[in-house]
């Protein structure tokens, strides 16, 4: 296990979010997934959905993104990079968890391999004091091209959420 | 997603069986039975739709389910629990308990109904015990 890197210097949160309403730049980790999503965000990065006319870039490093998208249960195989990755990021760090196995750990939630799922891998962080600004969770199994662009868009509060939490009484017939 | 209709769901539990990540799970406590549908884990397999006896899962092609929170992506089905006549342990629906009696068109009498499977076999022993032996 890695521990959090020392830090110096604050940074102006709210003011790196301003900026940040143009363009974001994307690093794309795979935790271990089957790489059914990993083939949704290549789409998005592709001619068809074209996403860099919103400015949205794929950086090499994590060291220049502003966004990762993280695809996969995050398996313990690739915990240590994973936790590397998203401490590399500078602040604001932006976390999209794509794919049931990135919000839910999917099929794999409960195997003896993966962490299953962000929610686990942010307490995780949090211990090791590596603080994530804004996590959004976008469902699909694999995700859709169109939800990878409308969770990036509901990131940057482009767009309102759909779904709630619903809570209902069955009818008795 | 996937839409669970509050009218035609009875509770029984096949789509919890059945759903191979587990997005949709059962809680049983002594006043409810709480259908749970987790939105983040589904892999939109249908197979609960596949599954359901009452017909209630309804596929939609609703897919911008993106949220902030996760616990945004949770659904919950509330039904009222039966108890056990017999023993008193929560067992099953009440709206369960009226679709088997439907289904059985009868063949049930309301003192079986109501009992829980263990109680049940007990039940039906000790009556065949009784029709055999002659002794209560
Ligand atoms: S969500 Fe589905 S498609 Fe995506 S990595 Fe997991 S199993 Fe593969
Ligand atoms: S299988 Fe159908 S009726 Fe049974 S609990 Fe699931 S939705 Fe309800
Ligand atoms: S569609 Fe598949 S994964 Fe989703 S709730 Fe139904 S059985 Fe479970």
């Amino acid at each position: 296990m890695v521990e959090a890197l020392p830090r110096n210097g604050s940074v102006d949160l709210a003011k790196a979010f301003d900026k940040l309403k143009r363009s974001i730049w994307v690093f794309h980790l795979n935790t271990g997934s089957c790489n059914g999503c990993d083939i949704e965000v290549l789409d998005v990065l592709t001619p068809y959905f074209d996403v860099e006319r919103f400015g949205i870039k794929l950086v090499g490093s994590p060291r220049h993104a502003d966004l990762i998208l993280l695809t996969g249960p995050i398996t313990i195989k690739t915990l240590d990079k994973v936790v590397r990755a998203i401490d590399a990021m500078p602040r604001p760090r932006l976390v999209l968890a794509l794919g049931s196995c990135g919000v839910g750990g999917g099929i794999w939630f409960n195997t003896y391999s993966t962490l299953g799922g962000y929610p686990k891998l942010q307490e995780l962080l949090k211990s090791l004091g590596v603080e994530v600004d804004k996590v959004v969770y976008v469902p699909g199994c694999p995700v859709r091209p169109e939800a990878i662009i409308y969770g990036v868009a509901l990131l940057l509060g482009l767009a309102e959420p759909k779904v709630r939490y619903e809570r209902v009484e069955a009818v008795e017939g | 997603m996937i839409e669970i209709d509050p009218v035609k769901c009875v509770g029984c539990g096949a789509c919890v069986r059945i759903c191979p990540p587990k997005a949709l799970t059962i809680e049983v406590n002594e006043k409810e039975t709480i259908l749970k549908y987790f939105i983040g884990r589904c892999i939109f397999c249908w197979m609960c739709v596949q599954t359901c006896p009452q017909k209630a899962i309804k596929t939609t092609n609703k897919f911008e389910l993106s949220a902030v929170d996760v616990h945004e992506l949770q659904m919950e089905l509330v039904h009222n629990t039966v108890k056990c006549r017999v023993c008193g342990k929560p067992f099953i629906t009440s709206k369960f308990v009226k679709e088997v009696g439907r289904r059985l068109n009868g063949g049930f009498k309301d003192d079986l109904l109501y009992v829980c499977p263990t109680c049940r076999r007990k039940l039906t022993a000790k009556k065949i015990a009784t029709k055999v032996t002659g002794v209560e």
